[in-house]
């Protein structure tokens, strides 16, 4: 008799995810399934509205990184107007850095502190009940106070470029509205402010060190917990820096050998293709040359340390260093080793927007560039949880008539796929119960990819989490859920 | 429907602040912000302030521990939410989500509670909401909703209910 659980939010539009993990006879898993209901409406969204609105518009399609759509589709209607993103004006370029590290900084601080870091100080099969944000301001209040000035310190630095904490306007396609005054700056540099640039690299230094430490002494779990081989993709900056906001496209195998490399973002569709399978209405993207079989990848910060040569950051290439010494210099397939990877890029943020904030040339300068206009643009940023595509083609009254986007949970759907079967083969396979703690290892494998699966609506009366227990006649055998009712 | 009004009516020297939450992109879904858009276009008392945003955050409990009473605005999907609107205390509340990025209203309390030790007079004002798909437009039972709530948003602020002057 074949078996199926399955793990469901049941959220009542897109934006949920749901595990099925299917036995055979022998209670062996023979199949483990991620569904996560992708966003696909918003592109005929878009469809028909002038291109100088697209901006704007797609911070629609997500609560969580609308700062990564805003700034993917300003890069992509800069082709549509003629100057591509590495030609528009070096004011505009900064600013926009410097509102995409504040985001990069802002989200991956969120995802460490209030979801991954209950589970490294608590442990993963601890009481769900300690193995939360509030147990760990109950254990470790001035961690936890920290994390919500680090939150806040990114989100400052956000409504300063962007205009607006939500539905920013900054950047516009050729450039950005407005320069950086010395007076926003002022107060994320002032030494006795209650958060401020110095202070924010030295506690996700601090940050970091938490992980280091919880890594030493838990090296057999962090390290072999659904960990597997794969191809990785990203940016790089064309001298192969870790480049979050431009570069071009990098795609190396599991031994590190270079798929593609150098490649103009705008032709990315003669390297990467999108498959279709009959179980999901989500698409598994892969890589041309390699084939649809082999050729998936992961990205995200695990992806973009096995792709790129060097962090142009002292304190965060220091890190680094390190962190490639573990795995001898070879791409890194520990899915753990995404927490480590994404506290890197937390340091190289703060070191970047310190940085910035000091650029004289980001409080004047050109704001804009036009060109000569173009009738199709592909944007591309390196968000906080992956490479994110906007594809766009134009008429000639300036309406948009094509939009294709391609976001980061897309392109780790494969690689989250084989995280949650690791998790079944390990912990399901030859029970005839759901499991203690099966949640907890499922979550614990899920959430190290950081899924955006709030991109929807998210209004009252959500479940987020739901274990049913299925024979082969799908007869309910068993029920776990988590509830979250306000 | 609005019972609770009598506990949220603002005594002398209380900061007060209005939060909608939502997503204008997905229709109903951003009731809440589109009665903040609604509040910012009148006057309103000096002791009032507005927010907005797409969810709670845990920078929401810092926020928020700036407040003395804290009325919150979100549309609901719940099939017993109460039209046009509806006004209830909310309580902190210890929960665990699931790689949501977004926290409840009780969770954003408790927040508040153990980090800063303040406990605002919580409160949400629910709009039901009927339509979720991606357009910006307001269905038309949400409308009316969102016109009630505001109308009698503004007269209660106006109102003696209301003992601050304004």
């Amino acid at each position: 008799m074949s078996r199926k659980i399955t793990i469901e939010p049941v959220t009542r539009v897109e934006g949920h995810g749901k595990v099925t993990i299917k036995f055979d006879e022998n209670h062996r898993v023979i199949q483990t399934r991620l569904h996560i209901v992708e966003f696909r409406g918003f592109e005929k969204f878009v469809q028909g509205r002038p291109y100088w609105e697209a901006p704007v518009l797609v911070q629609r399609l997500c609560g969580i990184c609308p700062v990564s759509h805003h700034l993917c589709a300003a890069k992509a209607m800069d082709v549509i107007v003629g100057t591509p993103s590495d030609q528009i004006p070096r004011t505009a370029d900064k600013m926009r850095r410097l509102m995409h590290y504040g985001q990069v900084f802002q989200s991956h601080v969120l995802h460490f502190f209030h979801l991954a870091s209950p589970d490294l100080l608590f442990g993963v099969d601890s009481d769900p009940i300690k193995r939360n944000i509030i147990g760990v301001i109950q254990d470790f209040p001035e961690l936890a106070k920290k994390a919500v000035l680090m939150r806040k310190f990114g989100q400052e630095v956000i409504r300063i470029t962007a205009g607006k904490k939500i539905h920013g306007t900054g950047a516009i396609p050729g450039g950005i509205n407005k320069s950086l005054t010395y007076k926003e700056r002022d107060q994320l540099i002032q030494e006795d402010s209650e958060f401020n640039a110095d202070l924010m690299v030295q506690w996700a230094e601090e940050g970091l060190a938490l992980f280091k430490g919880y890594h030493k002494k838990n090296k057999d779990f962090v390290d072999k917990f659904a960990a597997f081989p794969s191809n990785y993709m990203s940016l790089v900056r064309k001298d192969g820096a870790l480049d979050l906001y431009h570069g071009v496209l990098r795609a190396v195998d599991h031994a590190g050998n270079k798929i593609f490399d150098q490649v103009d973002y705008q032709d990315y569709t003669n390297y990467l293709s999108e498959e279709i399978r009959s179980w999901t209405y989500m698409k598994f993207p892969f890589i041309k040359s390699v084939g649809s079989g082999n050729g998936w990848y992961r990205v995200g910060p695990l992806a973009r340390l096995n792709t790129c040569d060097f962090i142009p950051t002292p304190i965060a290439q220091k890190e680094f260093e390190e962190y490639k010494a573990y795995t001898y210099g070879k791409p890194n397939g520990m899915s753990m080793h995404m927490h480590w990877a994404r506290l890197i890029e937390v340091v190289h943020s703060a070191e970047c927007i310190r940085e910035l904030l000091k650029d004289p040339e980001i409080y004047q300068g050109e704001l804009t560039r036009i060109g000569d206009r173009q009738v199709e643009g592909i944007g591309v940023i390196e968000a906080p949880r992956g490479t994110l595509f906007h594809h766009y083609r134009v008429n000639s009254d300036d309406l948009i008539t094509m939009c294709n986007l391609i976001v980061s949970t897309t392109s780790n759907n494969e690689g989250m796929n084989r995280a949650v079967g690791w998790v079944a083969d390990h912990h399901i396979s030859g029970r005839k119960e759901i499991p203690e703690g099966l949640l907890n290892q499922v979550e614990v494998a899920i959430r190290a990819y950081d899924p955006c699966l709030s991109c929807a609506t998210h209004a009252i009366g959500q479940m987020p989490l739901e274990v049913s227990l299925y024979d082969s006649h799908n007869q309910l055998l068993d029920r776990v859920v988590k509830n979250t009712n306000i | 429907m609005v019972s609770y009004w009598d506990q949220l009516a603002l005594l002398s020297n209380e900061k007060c602040l209005i939060y909608g939450l939502g997503n204008v992109g997905r229709q109903d879904d951003g009731l809440g912000i589109r009665l903040i858009e609604k509040l910012e276009s009148i006057s309103l008392p000096s002791f009032v302030s507005l927010e907005s945003n797409y969810q709670l955050n845990v920078e929401d409990a810092l926020l928020i521990s700036a407040f003395e009473v804290v009325l919150f605005a979100d549309a609901s999907v719940e099939a017993e939410a109460v039209s046009p609107f509806s006004i209830r205390p909310i309580q902190p509340l210890l929960e665990m989500t699931f790689s949501t990025h977004a926290m409840s209203l009780g969770g954003v309390l408790s927040l508040c509670d153990e980090l800063y030790g303040k406990n605002p007079r919580a409160f949400l004002l629910t709009l039901p909401g009927y339509e979720w798909e991606i357009a910006e437009e307001l269905s038309q039972s949400a409308s009316l909703n969102l016109e009630l709530a505001f109308q009698f948003l503004r007269a209660q602020f106006g109102s003696e209910l209301c003992m601050k002057s304004l």
